[in-house]
């Protein structure tokens, strides 16, 4: 118990984050654009931090969900960097290989797209991950609504220089210790 | 050489079970100047006080020190005690042997060690003393109260009552105050004009009150018992001594401007009261916006005016009157809510409104007569969502502190809206329901049961959406997000300290925290009083709260004025700053970090070599200066002395413990 409260004090101080400013009024959650599909809200977050529960943190979808768009900061009273906060948790909940299958699947496919490409192909990304997700079908439906309405196209975009960007990556990628 | 008394008291058991008396007596005994020591088990009491009175005629003694509890407690008490004997009050020193030893040291004999180190140190301190003398300082019998609202009138009516003259002063043309803008106050849903205008009327007609509206506080100076108030009459261009507020001059006005009273919700002419009930009930007119003032082409209310009251020549004028003392009752005022959340549309949304503007709405004197209508179309709203703490508790974009009354008018605010129209529906956003008062819980599980549905949550977006307003948040109970569409949008705001309070604080040299209210001179025991001398605290300008507690608290400072109105002089503490004239080298560097504007630098006489010169030396008032020692900490030369705090006593006690 004493491990994991070091563990998540750890987590808290890295992210700039004192749990206990937090007084539960929800106001990042009621505009988080993601929260729907979370299973775990920004707010509960914020409990399971000051309950001491890391691992319902670590184990929950939201972390990988956050999308990082800054609403839940911008708007909670007390400043509670809930962004750097999911960030920090989702470093830790790959070294202790709580990691998503999906969300690795979707990460190293965007990674190789953009190594290809110079920039994310949305059709490709979409179609590799779904056959690798072994889930083909999903989205499907969607499909020739956003092929007739322009939001995604067969061809990639091009990219001027697309062999700078992918030396970037294998550079970060050899630099890091993000495990792609 | 001084002759020392030294009394050990045992307090019971509270002292002596912890310090031994057995050997602190003797050791007082021993120390320097000491010509006689004793211990009794209770020194206050009547036997002890005759002891210590019986000790100085037999032994001589000149000055003495009680080793006893905290100075806070017992000091004044003997300070009575020696009055009746040869020696001056001021000869005393206490010991605090209590409070700071036997209080919180459980080793018996290193608190004993302790106290003797105490008791050193009061007896080389007291070998130091001088007598002092207080001075009395006369009190005019007249009080002035700041700020015409409930507060104001509530304590300008009881000051009244006891006798006493007062001048009430309100900047607006009318008193009244922001009660004056309530419908129904909780919890028990009294019309508010109905119990707030008859207090404003008995103003109006008191012998003893004399109203000055559309005034402002110009300077300060002076201080308990005679302050001398510069007051500015600001320009009516209308002549009151004439006018009977017949209001025919109203009626053909050609401006239109947003009316304040009723929040921008409806125009109000450029020659207008304030209110229909206002006191007095005449009109002014508003230099910024009458064609008349401004381009010298109307002059239509003139006209009108059958008795020839307008001047358009009016002028402010300046007047200064003299006080025995001063309530602060300025109130507060909304946060500019539209400023500080841009989620919430930042003032773009016309049916969002605020908590004070849905008085008026709901008010049968008000722009919609007391229909409740959308602002933007005039249809009526099916569903309303309340949102509570837009400002309040919101350190970053507003106030860290609870504005305390928007619980509970928010439970009204839906009440209201369920009576009033049935069938609506009334969403309150809150965080926590907090209702501390006598009834208020009733009466917010009275609009719970009414059908008002409680979501707990912060707003976090409010955006526009045919035509209606979706507000979306989280139910924190549920862990959900919840959008709700409305038709109007009620935010219950925080309350500020009203505009000016900086400089009005300033000229009377009272403290604000840090929020800008005015700070009271203790918490708890001195809630009323400011640490100014004959400076009180009426109402909201203290801090956040609602009618009830405004107007206990307007009594009870009305009591403390009436207390030191009564008397025809009072004391002051000896214990303030001296100056060394000598010494000063009238730098001014005391006048600057005096919290209490007590030091001005002053003109003398002196000579250098055989020249005779003017030069500058500080001079304290011995009517403002509090004692607080901060100046003598400032002066550069060593010119200025605490009196009874003296450096030269203070570096004794420490050598007594050092050395």
């Amino acid at each position: 118990m004493s491990n994991a409260n070091e563990k998540l004090d750890a987590l808290l101080a890295k992210a700039g984050v004192r749990q206990y400013d937090c007084y539960q009024c929800g106001k990042c959650t009621g505009g988080c654009p993601m929260a729907q599909a979370m299973d775990l809200k920004p707010r509960g977050v914020m409990r399971c931090a000051q309950i001491g529960s890391l691992e319902r943190i670590l184990k929950s979808n939201t972390i990988w969900l956050c999308t990082g768009c800054q609403v839940c900061v911008e708007r909670c009273p007390h400043d509670v960097d809930i962004p750097s906060l999911m960030e920090e948790a989702r470093y830790a909940a790959s070294d202790m290989g709580y990691e998503r299958r999906d969300s690795k699947i979707l990460n190293e496919v965007f990674v190789a797209n953009l190594k290809m490409f110079g920039r994310n192909h949305e059709m490709l990304l979409a179609g590799l991950y779904n056959m690798i997700a072994v889930k083909p079908l999903q989205d499907m439906s969607s499909v020739p609504h956003m092929l007739t309405n322009g939001l995604v196209g067969v061809k990639p975009h091009e990219t001027k220089n697309s062999e700078s960007i992918k030396r970037m990556i294998e550079r970060a990628e050899n630099l890091s210790k993000i495990r792609l | 050489m001084s002759r020392i008394g030294v009394f050990v008291c045992h307090c019971g058991t509270n002292i002596a079970s912890v310090v031994d008396p057995d050997r602190l007596t003797p050791a007082a005994r021993e120390m320097p100047g000491v010509v006689y020591a004793a211990d009794y088990r209770y020194m206050c009491s009547e036997p002890g006080q005759q002891m210590i009175k019986d000790s100085i005629s037999e032994h001589g003694i000149d000055r003495i020190v009680i080793a006893s509890c905290s100075p806070r407690m017992h000091e004044t008490t003997f300070r009575k005690m020696l009055k009746g004997t040869s020696i001056n009050p001021y000869m005393l020193e206490i010991a605090n042997i209590r409070e700071q030893c036997s209080w919180v040291h459980a080793d018996k004999g290193r608190a004993t060690e302790k106290a003797i180190g105490l008791v050193r140190m009061a007896v080389s301190k007291v070998s130091k003393n001088e007598p002092l003398y207080a001075q009395s300082i006369p009190i005019t019998k007249r009080a002035l109260v700041i700020g015409g609202g409930i507060a104001g009138i509530q304590a300008a009516l009881d000051i009244a009552d006891a006798g006493h003259e007062v001048v009430l002063l309100e900047r607006e043309p009318s008193i009244g105050g922001k009660m004056a803008m309530l419908d129904k106050t909780f919890p028990t849903l009294d019309c508010s004009a109905c119990i707030s205008t008859p207090k404003m009327v008995d103003v109006g007609a008191h012998p003893n009150i004399r109203l000055m509206t559309y005034c402002e506080v110009e300077s300060v100076s002076g201080y308990i018992g005679s302050f001398e108030v510069a007051i500015r009459q600001k320009a009516r261009y209308v002549n009151h001594d004439i006018c009977t507020g017949c209001g025919l001059c109203e009626t053909k006005c050609p401006v239109k401007v947003d009316s304040e009273f009723n929040l921008g919700l409806s125009k109000r002419p450029a020659i207008y009261k304030l209110f229909p009930q206002a006191v007095p009930s005449k009109p002014v007119i508003d230099s910024e916006s009458c064609r008349m003032l401004k381009d010298g082409k109307c002059g239509i209310c003139a006209k009108l005016c059958p008795l020839g009251c307008i001047d358009y020549k009016d002028e402010a004028r300046t007047v200064t009157e003299s006080f025995g003392a001063i309530i602060m009752a300025t109130g507060y005022q909304l946060v500019d809510w539209a400023a500080m959340y841009g989620e919430y549309g930042g003032g773009r949304y016309r049916d969002i409104i605020s908590g004070l503007q849905f008085e008026r709405t709901v008010n049968a004197a008000g722009p919609t007569e007391g229909h409740i209508l959308r602002p933007s179309d005039g249809r009526e709203p099916e569903t309303v969502v309340i949102v509570k703490c837009v400002g309040s508790r919101d350190p970053k974009k507003g106030k860290s502190y609870c504005s305390r009354a928007c619980c509970m008018y928010a439970a009204k605010h839906a009440h209201q809206i369920l009576e009033k129209l049935p069938g609506s529906r009334v969403f309150i956003f809150y965080i926590d329901v907090r209702t501390p008062g006598k009834g208020y819980e009733e009466f917010y599980d009275q609009t719970r049961m009414d059908g008002a549905v409680y979501v707990r949550g912060r707003i976090s977006k409010i955006y526009e959406e045919d035509g209606g307003l979706v507000c979306q948040g989280e139910d924190s109970l549920l862990g959900s997000q919840v959008r709700v569409r409305a038709d109007m949008v009620i935010l219950e705001t925080a309350m500020e300290p009203s505009q000016g309070i900086e400089g009005l604080t300033s000229m009377l040299g009272a403290a604000r925290d840090a929020n800008n209210w005015i700070q009271e001179a203790h918490p708890k025991l001195r809630p009323v009083e400011t640490q100014v001398g004959g400076v009180f605290l009426a109402g909201t300008c203290q801090g956040p709260k609602d009618i009830p507690d405004t107007v206990s608290q307007a009594s009870a400072a009305a009591a403390k004025v009436i207390g030191l109105l009564n008397k025809s002089e009072m004391e002051t503490s000896p214990m303030i700053s001296a100056v060394e004239r000598d010494k000063c080298s009238g730098c001014g560097a005391c006048v600057g970090i005096c919290p209490y504007k007590a030091i001005t630098l002053q003109e003398i006489d002196d000579r250098l070599g055989a020249k005779r010169i003017k030069r500058e030396v500080a001079s304290v008032n011995s009517g403002l200066c509090q004692g607080c020692g901060a100046c003598t900490a400032a002066c550069r030369t060593g010119a200025l002395d605490l009196l009874g705090f003296r450096n030269g006593q203070i570096l004794e006690e420490v050598d007594a413990l050092c050395l």
